[in-house]
């Protein structure tokens, strides 16, 4: 709306890919023109001219509050008392800042995005090189527990919204110069820093070149969060299934460099992606690997039970209550037959009903302030659980059915995957309930094949199920002990496969990764 | 944009088509279970030149479910039965739903009784109207009943609520052999074996305020050539079971002088027939090895630490049940009801013999057949008391 306005005026405000080739001025005063041309109305812009003490006129600009301010009036400082005669603008950035991140720029598009980006620029007359001062400095949150993933036994440290924050906690778990960290920018408004994280020698070079290459290939005016990301590089946009991962949990993170995976993180979010991703990550909770080997292969268990449950229990009782009740147990049968004896719906309403009664309860208990939230719950068991009953609304049965089913979909340690399972219950009930168990099992196979033609950057979404890759599985069904994982999963196509020594001791591990 | 628009179209008039192909079928079979009426038990019975036969439906509003309309247990029965006549068995069926709102699904029937009278007539019919339908299980068990069996179907059990799974569990319990309909139209179909069922009777209690009718299983019928022929109770009972090779643990009391009985458990009992050629007659060397337990001993002096006595007990053990055993072969011989497939097993043993001439001549040659019956029993375990607790001490 402003913009609109703002094109009719003399010089228009364009974004910086307009600046991109103007070259900085030799004059302070036209520099100074420019720059309030550009930073017209924004009152976070400083723009503060000076003159060095015994030398030429300067200029410094920043944006006020993502910046160290007390840093900038140290440069001030020690500019303003500068003696001698050495005011070319590289001796400064050599003999006279005391600032660490120093570079130069020539162009004003560099200019500006590093102005934007929490950088201080120093313009000296007669140069036409300015200098950035990397005084980055803004208010962030500490960081906390995660809320999304929360574990009994690991790590209680979650990524906040601030990409160093977020980098600095992946390098306090891998102090490995393997680790690389590389800066793009995405968003020709926001200009959000994007950072790809991978292991260097362990990530399989194609795999980050893809990545790489996705993301440049990204043209978006702005990127709030990383789902943007994930949504513009994903290799299915029609698939109901997840492609790429995201965790708020640094260690699942350190966990997925290690198996030769790509993380890339946004600024601005605590959620960071992991590619590649596999239908069997769903089940791949980061506790599995903090407890004992026998519990996490019970736990995994499990879930895959419960994966099968989530998905399936209601598409099942419809199909075997309306098409096949020679399959129930009699005794049970006449239990079932009595509770619906007054049910006016025939099955499929009946658990479409209570379905989207129960997604309707949950999406109100995310959305609403913890306090109303409460309430919400509540008052959801007594009518969806209690009153529906005795009304004879529904059935005793299928209110076991679907929070038999809600409670296996919250197990799933993967919220994405979780949606996706919870979404696809409603064909495969709707099959259900017009072709019965025949309906279900082609939609099973509908599912089965769809995965089976998925990727994730290269790699297989059923992998290494299908393709087979067996020496693989002992991260799969179950999780194997420690020793016992001596390679990194193969199907990740890691360039280093090797994770410890055949006989396997911690100590030989650390000196692998030195 | 063309590309697009000619994927939507394929996708529509793709969808539209099998929407369409999928009616066309005509085998949509979806069914609620409200609007079903399982039968949990049938009866088949003689009706003059017709066939009554009876079904047995629960009631689910009356079962006392956590919705029904009051759920009451104590006045109103949980089911009905139903009963409908017809010139054969489909007919009947046919016209009894005619009669219901719900659609009759067999596939949850555990039991299948026939009436004395028309097991006479031959269960041959019966086993084709039944096997023909997919929905009817073949494992549902099958039981001739003394007199009516809608009478048995419709007997107060007062232990369960139906008495369709009163009969069930005595058919699958100890007090049985389990006769399931395969079982029976397997040897009825094979020349050299003959069926038996377990043969079902009403018994009364009379205890006021207890009245009830109980169920029991007092004997088998015996059947040739898929008529029923004969009854065999008591002694050639226990003869049969101890034949049948499927074993059940049952109780023997050996009469002593002056009422002084032993009770014994047969709690085991194997059985070997081998089949014999003599000058082309055939005849069997039955073994029948069993082990005896003591349940009660009213003999205040027996003393088991005597190796006489132990072995007396054993050798009168041997002589019942060899009395058993031949009163179930002479009523199967006099009956001509080889329930036991003699014929079958000098099949296995005799295969060229038995195809050229004993199979055309079984029903001549079966009652001609010798036995020779050796049994040998072993008292393995007497119980807790080496000695009668009540024996005053000398």
């Amino acid at each position: 709306m402003p913009g609109k306005g703002k094109r009719e005026e003399k010089t228009d405000v364009q974004s910086i890919e307009h600046y991109k080739e103007v070259l900085i001025d030799p004059s302070i005063n036209e520099n100074k023109r420019m720059l309030e041309d550009i930073f017209r109305d924004s009152s976070d812009a400083v723009i503060r001219e000076f003159t060095m003490e015994n030398g030429p006129e300067a200029l410094i600009c920043y944006v006020d509050g993502i910046v160290l301010s007390t840093a900038v009036d140290e440069v001030l400082k020690s500019l303003m008392v500068l003696q001698g005669n050495e005011f070319d603008i590289a001796e400064i950035a050599k003999k006279t800042l005391p600032v660490v991140q120093t570079s130069s720029a020539e162009h004003y598009g560099d200019l500006l995005t590093a102005v934007l980006s929490g950088d201080t620029v120093l313009f000296v007359e007669g140069s036409t090189i300015a200098l950035v001062l990397g005084l980055r400095g803004t208010e962030g949150r500490t960081v906390s527990e995660p809320e999304t993933e929360t574990v009994v036994r690991g790590p209680r440290e979650g990524f906040n919204e601030h990409l160093r924050t977020n980098t600095s906690l992946i390098r306090t778990k891998i102090k490995s110069p393997r680790l690389k960290m590389k800066s793009f920018v995405v968003g020709t408004e926001t200009m959000t820093d994007v950072v790809v994280s991978y292991m260097d020698g362990i990530a399989n070079p194609k795999v980050v070149q893809e990545v790489e290459d996705r993301i440049k290939r990204i043209c978006i005016d702005g990127v709030l969060e990383s789902g943007y990301i994930e949504e513009l590089i994903q290799d299915s946009n029609y698939s109901p299934f997840p492609q790429i991962q995201n965790t708020e949990r640094p260690d699942t993170v350190a966990a997925a460099l290690l198996e030769g995976r790509v993380a890339i993180l946004v600024n601005g979010t605590p959620f960071v992606l992991l590619a590649p991703f596999g239908f069997w990550q769903w089940l791949q909770a980061s506790e599995d690997y903090y407890e004992r080997f026998l519990v996490g292969t019970l736990l995994r268990v499990l879930r895959f039970q419960f994966l099968f449950i989530a998905l399936l229990t209601p598409a099942l009782y419809i199909a075997a209550s309306t098409y096949h009740p020679e399959m129930i147990p009699t005794s049970l049968l006449l239990s079932i037959a009595a509770s619906r004896e007054a049910i006016p719906f025939p099955a499929v309403v009946e658990a479409l009903i209570m379905e989207v009664a129960f997604e309707a309860l949950r999406e109100a208990g995310v959305r609403l302030p913890r306090t109303v939230g409460q309430a919400v719950s509540i008052l959801g068991a007594l009518v969806v659980g209690n009153a529906a009953v005795q009304a004879g609304i529904v059935s005793a049965a299928m209110v076991i059915v679907v929070s038999l089913t809600g409670i296996a979909s919250f197990t799933l340690p993967r919220y994405n995957a979780a949606i996706s399972v919870r979404m696809l219950r409603f064909p495969l009930m709707l099959l259900a309930s017009l072709f019965g168990l025949l309906g279900i099992v082609v939609g099973i196979m509908a599912i089965i094949g769809h995965m089976a033609k998925l990727r994730s950057f290269g790699v297989p979404y059923l992998a290494p199920v299908a393709p087979v890759s067996f020496s693989d599985w002992k991260d799969i069904f179950i999780r194997a002990p420690w020793h016992k994982m001596n390679r990194r999963p193969a199907y990740m196509n890691a360039l280093d496969q090797q994770r410890q020594p055949i006989t396997g001791s911690s100590a030989v591990d650390k000196g692998d990764q030195a | 944009m063309k590309t697009l628009h000619g994927y939507i179209r394929r996708v529509l008039l793709s969808s539209v088509t099998i929407g369409l192909v999928i009616p066309l079928t005509g085998c949509w079979d979806r069914r609620e279970i409200n609007d079903v009426a399982f039968v949990l038990a049938s009866a088949i019975d003689k009706e003059g030149e017709d066939v009554k036969i009876s079904v047995l439906i629960p009631l689910p509003g009356n079962m006392g479910g956590a919705t029904g309309g009051g759920g009451g247990s104590g006045g109103k029965k949980p089911f009905v039965i139903k009963e409908e006549t017809g010139s054969s068995i489909r007919e009947a069926a046919a016209k009894l739903q005619r009669g219901l709102p719900r659609k009759l699904f067999l596939g949850h029937r555990r039991v299948l009784l026939i009436g004395e009278e028309y097991a006479r007539e031959g269960v041959d019919q019966m086993i084709d109207a039944v096997t023909r339908l997919p929905e009817n299980r073949l494992t549902v068990f099958v039981a001739v009943t003394k007199g009516k069996a809608v009478d048995v179907l419709n007997a107060d059990t007062r232990l369960e609520r139906f008495s369709a799974e009163a009969i069930r569990e005595t058919l699958q319990s100890d007090s049985s052999l389990r006769v399931s309909l395969k079982d029976v139209a397997g040897q009825v179909i094979v020349t050299g074996s003959d069926a038996y069922l377990p043969y079902l009777q009403l018994k009364e209690t009379s205890l006021a305020r207890q009245q009830a009718e109980d169920i029991t299983v007092s004997g088998y019928a015996l059947t040739h050539n898929g008529k029923m022929t004969a009854v065999a109770q008591e002694r050639s009972a226990i003869g049969l079971r101890l034949l049948s090779g499927k074993f059940k643990p049952y109780i023997l009391t050996l009469k002593g002088k002056n009422d002084v009985n032993t009770t014994l458990g047969i709690t085991s009992a194997g059985v070997l027939i081998t089949p014999k050629n003599k000058n082309g007659e055939p005849s069997f060397r039955i073994e029948v090895v069993s082990k005896a337990s003591i349940e009660e001993d009213m003999h205040l002096q027996r003393n088991y630490d005597d190796i006489e006595q132990r072995t007396g007990i054993e050798r009168q053990v041997e002589k019942s049940m060899r009395k058993d055993i031949e009163q179930a072969l002479t009523l199967m011989q006099e009956t001509n009801s080889d329930v036991l497939g003699f014929g079958q097993i000098l099949n296995r043993t005799y295969p060229g013999l038995w195809q050229r001439t004993w199979k055309q001549n079984w029903e001549v040659l079966f009652p001609r057949c010798t036995f020779e019956i050796h049994v040998r029993n072993k008292l393995h375990r007497i119980g807790m008391n080496k000695e009668n607790l009540a024996k005053k001490e000398q």
